[in-house]
């Protein structure tokens, strides 16, 4: 697999991940380096301009539809 | 959406559940109490049972009361804290089954002040023999057996849905006998009894949307799961879920309000129809923001795959 294949897919998990699990999606809002990290994923100059790319806030409010609300159900 | 009236019974219930509680069993009280905070946070039992989302298990009762007259204040009081308790019953065995949710094995003693709390309002209202025993029999018995049942299917179709995973909130027709039998209006039953059944569809249908993230990560069953496994050809069920899954969990929420609004129009009063368009907007609301948050994420993947 090529490299640029590779932190594609390493993106693409990024997103995901940041598309359903509210806690992380803040994290790569307030510190896309660190959160990249905490996937095991070195960030790229390219990577970090891709993620600065997107409305973070959009997927984060995403993940939040999706957290597990307390109440009755 | 909640009458003062209302709000103000599911506060004393609140009150009345605790103290009643840490005045029998005062150290199980501890642990109820800390059971809740992991649920509610500081939310209190009254909050809980008043929210948007909550299922309407004090108002379906509440409403039909008011369609035959003045609604009576002593039997809500009975009927709020009876159902207070016996949700806590409910919930407590379903956390303890699903094993992802707060509570433990040491809270099951915890079931039978719930249990007793749950029945001794009715125990109160009537007497032995009263045919009210034999629907909370009925109602209450089915709701076990569908919860268990529920707990142990592997595949879920739209048929078991309506016959099983959506009648998991059966028991919200027991305050519907309740006020039918002590109103003395048996012909209103079948109608109320249908509204909440419908709306037992509607409101599993949108846990199983709303809930997905978690039921994936649990492994279990659900119809909207199910039906992702049915379509998906390759790909991940968050691909599914992404690409169709969500309008397609949408879809089946809205042919289900359709059925619910057919039903609460033959209502009177029709509060119950103004509750379902309130219940429609915030939905509305919801989807916006996850169409706008689906839109980022398919644009993202477009422009990753370049």
């Amino acid at each position: 697999m090529s490299d640029d294949r590779e932190s594609k897919e390493e993106l693409e998990a990024v997103i995901g991940k940041a598309a359903f699990d509210e806690s992380f999606a803040e994290e790569l809002v307030a510190d896309p380096a660190a959160a990249l990290r905490t996937m095991g994923i070195e960030p790229t100059d390219e990577m970090l301009e891709a993620l600065s790319a997107i409305d973070a806030e959009s997927l984060k409010r995403l993940a939040k539809a999706f957290e597990p609300q307390p109440g009755i159900g | 959406m909640y009458d003062e009236a209302l709000i103000e019974l599911a506060a004393e219930a609140d009150l009345q559940l605790r103290s009643n509680l840490a005045y029998h069993a005062p150290f199980l009280a501890r642990s109820v109490d800390s059971w809740l905070e992991d649920m509610f946070g500081a939310a209190s039992l009254a909050e809980v049972f008043t929210r948007i989302e909550a299922f309407p298990t004090l108002l379906i009762p509440w409403w039909l009361d008011g369609s035959i007259g003045e609604r009576d204040r002593s039997l809500h009081r009975a009927l709020t804290y009876s159902t207070m308790n016996g949700y806590l019953y409910i919930r407590l065995i379903d956390n303890l089954m699903d094993q992802d949710a707060p509570g433990d094995v040491n809270l099951l003693p915890a079931l039978s002040f719930f249990h007793l709390e749950f029945i001794d309002p009715y125990r109160r209202l009537f007497g032995p023999g009263h045919r009210f025993w034999a629907d909370l029999r009925s109602v209450w018995l089915e709701t076990a057996d569908v919860t268990l049942h529920d707990a142990t299917l592997r595949e879920i179709d739209r048929s078991t849905f309506e016959r099983v995973s959506a009648r998991k909130t059966g028991a919200a027709k027991i305050p519907v006998a309740a006020v039918c039998h002590y109103r003395r209006r048996l012909h209103l039953q079948p109608r109320w009894n249908d509204f909440a059944d419908a709306f037992g569809r509607w409101h599993q249908m949108h846990n199983d949307i709303f809930s997905w993230r978690k039921d994936a990560a649990h492994g279990a069953t659900t119809f909207l799961l199910s039906e992702g496994r049915r379509q998906l050809a390759d790909g991940t069920i968050e691909d599914w879920f992404i690409d169709a899954g969500f309008d397609w969990g949408i879809d089946q929420l809205n042919a289900y309000m359709s059925d619910l609004k057919r039903i609460a129009d033959t209502l009177e009063p029709q509060e119950a129809l103004a509750y379902l368009g309130d219940r429609e907007n915030s939905l509305t609301a919801q989807v916006a923001e996850v169409e706008t948050g689906l839109a980022v994420l398919a644009g993202a993947r477009n422009a990753l795959d370049g």
